[in-house]
């Protein structure tokens, strides 16, 4: 199987990616001090206590545009039609989070663009007319398809963005969902994903020598955002005869995290959309609770990504077993899930009857 | 911390500027690739061969736009009208007769203009059937009642065509025709008549039964050389799931060396063909990847019409096999079929 694959292709783009985003990033905090682009702390909602330069996501941009011409220049037998689409609306998606962390953008206008955006990429190719069913076999999407591409990717950039909240939580998160979608790809023989994700492991890793607690730079939206959306994008470009085929489980079950901290934000919203404050940002998301149960930064991240790599396991899992067991890893992630939350909110109940050295004891 | 006098709106100006000049920059750079990769891409081969012939070098054009419709059996008359301008001999009369077949296919026809294409085949069939695919369906009757019955259809039962003329249909449809006997290259012969036809429906015809059928699936059937008995059939739904495509890959395996395979598809088959499993086992059974798809050689008639007569253990390219495009160039392909009739008619 490895002697069948492009692996040294992978190799090199890995390499250049994390070789690069090492150089640009301390340039591009340069600028951020320069040109007064910090994140200051004060708001409730942040961690942060010392001023943190933004724009550490603007490498990312430019590292994906030196893969994509990389690829297309020297190997085009794995390239896809639709690398270029993405780098057009990826570069919108840079300038519109480049205006979100200087000048702010609500919530409900960024979603909007975020939609609009995404729905040009169904027009440039990437069409999802066949979805891989979780519980085998594949369904014809028909009309639906226009909606699921920007929806699917609309929602990848906004799981990545939430999860942008603590020091290296989101390059974290998105190195080990790139790192589990590459082994499935891998073992399925799709070059272009494994490229895709090949890159998105090497810039993340090398950013979060960066952004590790104690961060010295931040992403920001600039980057979240283009992360969020390389990787929501990058499920759709693998062409199976001419057929996008989107499987939609693995995906969804790697970023179970990310996706459930989103489903949970959504929820919250919902609760307090009767009062306006629908896209109003809280402080509620996995990583605040944990933070408030008294975990530090760094054990909150490790713990996010330890459950992060165990979905990321079983979507590895999923892709290998026989179709007909696939929703028992459904079942199972489901029931953690669950668990999870209902652990977490007795935990949260505990803490709130109990004082706090007690708890500690 | 240094700080600096500019408005946030003037910082948001010029972080656009930098990333749009980055931008700029790499589409200096990407754009002239792209256009460079396309011009040299093999789909554009009919292009290719204007600008050979236009100086001149018609042989060249003639050998580009032969390698052109092998790998994308383009289904529309204008690149096999031009190969048989610039090509010669046998090349050139079978490209002609393709070409009117497609002219034929082409809607608003009239009956007489196609009888003034002056092939017997295609007037014949123009008489009598509206449309190619219906040409191409009787072409295919015509064969299994050859099969069913070993002995040649009374003309006036009937039927327009007669074997020959029947062959020269399929066989101008990117089908392919045996009527020896001989299982192309493979050196096998059939023991009994053999009809596989692709398209909407598969009809896998052996020895006079038809096992195919018109739910989407690619149909198998692996049949004895010796008797013609059938062994194994199968059905795989290759537009469903992986799983279908490497089942189908344990079929083949577990079929005997030297028994034939008989495939042919029903609607789709190419969503899930895993070529990393499931394609050696099809070339084991000495089917060819023929259509180029971007850079590879596929199966890329699985997509729509695909039907194929192998031997197992034969090696690649030596099987019958007949292919036409879901779609190129905005057109849209059309059934085929495989055939092969025993040398010997007494065989009822």
């Amino acid at each position: 199987m490895i002697a069948e694959q492009p692996w040294w292709l992978y190799l090199a783009v890995a390499g250049g990616s994390w070789a690069l985003t090492m150089v640009l990033v301390p340039l591009f905090r340069r600028l951020a001090v320069t040109l007064d682009v910090v994140d200051r702390p004060g708001i409730a909602r942040k961690v942060h206590t010392r001023v943190i330069p933004y724009l550490g996501g603007l490498p990312f941009y430019i590292v994906f545009l030196a893969v994509v011409l990389f690829i297309q220049g020297g190997f085009p037998q794995y390239a896809r039609s639709v690398l270029y689409p993405m780098c057009a609306v990826g570069t919108l998606i840079v300038l519109m989070g480049v205006y979100d962390d200087i000048k702010d953008m609500s919530s409900l206008k960024k979603l909007i663009v975020e939609v609009i955006l995404c729905s040009f990429l169904f027009y440039w190719g990437f069409k999802t007319d066949v979805l891989s069913s979780p519980f085998g076999g594949s369904i014809n999407a028909g009309w639906l398809a226009l909606m699921i591409t920007p929806l699917w990717i609309a929602g990848v950039i906004n799981a990545v963005n939430f999860s942008d909240g603590l020091d290296g939580l989101a390059a974290g998160l998105v190195f080990i969902c790139a790192a589990s979608i590459f082994a499935v790809a891998f073992n399925n023989g799709q070059a272009a994903s494994c490229i895709m994700m090949a890159y998105l492991m090497g810039t993340t890793l090398a950013f979060l020598w960066y952004n590790f607690n104690p961060a010295s730079i931040f992403m920001g939206d600039a980057g979240a955002l283009f992360l969020g959306f390389v990787l929501g994008a990058s499920t759709l470009v693998e062409e199976q005869k001419g057929v996008t085929v989107i499987a939609l489980a693995v995906p969804m079950v790697v970023m179970a995290v990310p996706i459930l901290d989103t489903g949970l934000s959504f929820l919250r919203r919902l609760q307090r959309a009767h009062r306006g404050e629908f896209f109003e940002p809280d402080r509620d998301h996995l990583h605040h609770r944990l933070l408030a149960l008294g975990l530090s930064q760094k054990q909150v991240v490790v713990s996010l990504y330890m459950v992060s790599i165990l979905a990321g396991l079983m979507a590895f899992m999923m892709s290998v077993i026989a179709e007909e067991y696939r929703f028992l890893i459904i079942i199972l992630a489901a029931t953690m899930i669950g668990c999870g939350v209902v652990v977490l909110r007795f935990i949260e109940g505990l803490a709130k009857r109990l004082p706090k050295e007690e708890l500690k004891s | 911390m240094p700080t600096t006098s500019m408005t946030p709106g003037r910082k948001v100006a010029l972080l656009w500027m930098l990333l749009l000049s980055f931008f700029a920059v790499f589409n200096l750079a990407y754009l002239p690739i792209i256009r460079m990769q396309d011009a040299a891409s093999p789909l554009r081969f009919e292009e290719h061969a204007a600008v050979l012939a236009d100086a001149g070098q018609t042989v060249t054009a003639a050998a580009v736009l032969h390698e052109g419709v092998a790998a994308f059996h383009p289904p529309y008359a204008e690149p096999y009208a031009r190969l048989a301008e610039y090509g010669a001999g046998d090349l050139a009369a079978g490209a002609a007769r393709q070409a009117r077949f497609y002219q034929f296919a082409d809607e608003g026809l009239t009956t007489e203009e196609v009888q003034a294409l002056r092939n017997p085949a295609f007037s014949g069939a123009g008489a009598w059937h509206a449309n190619f695919s219906a040409g191409i369906e009787a072409a295919v009757k015509l064969f299994v009642y050859q099969g069913l019955f070993s002995f040649p259809m009374d003309p006036s039962g009937g039927w327009p065509l007669d074997l020959a003329d029947a062959a020269t249909v399929l066989a101008d449809a990117q089908g392919v025709v045996r009527l020896d006997g001989v299982i192309g290259g493979t050196g096998v012969s059939a023991p009994v008549p053999i009809v596989a036809a692709s398209g909407p429906r598969a009809l896998l015809h052996i020895g006079g039964v038809d096992y195919g059928g018109t739910k989407r699936a690619l149909f198998v059937a692996i049949v004895s050389p010796e008797d013609g008995q059938i062994l194994q059939l199968g059905q795989f739904d290759l537009n469903d799931s992986w799983d279908e495509s490497i089942r189908m890959a344990r079929f083949l395996q577990s079929a005997r060396q030297g028994a034939i395979g008989v495939f042919a598809v029903s609607q789709e088959a190419s969503v899930y063909l895993d070529d990393t499993h499931l394609g050696p086992e099809l070339e084991y059974f000495g089917l060819k990847r023929e259509a180029i798809i971007g850079y590879d050689r596929k199966f890329y008639g699985l997509k729509f019409a695909f039907a194929a007569i192998g031997v197992k253990a034969a090696a690649p390219g030596t099987a019958l096999q007949a292919w036409s495009p879901g779609e190129f160039d905005g057109r849209t392909g059309h059934p085929v079929s495989c055939a092969v009739m025993p040398a010997r008619k007494d065989a009822r």
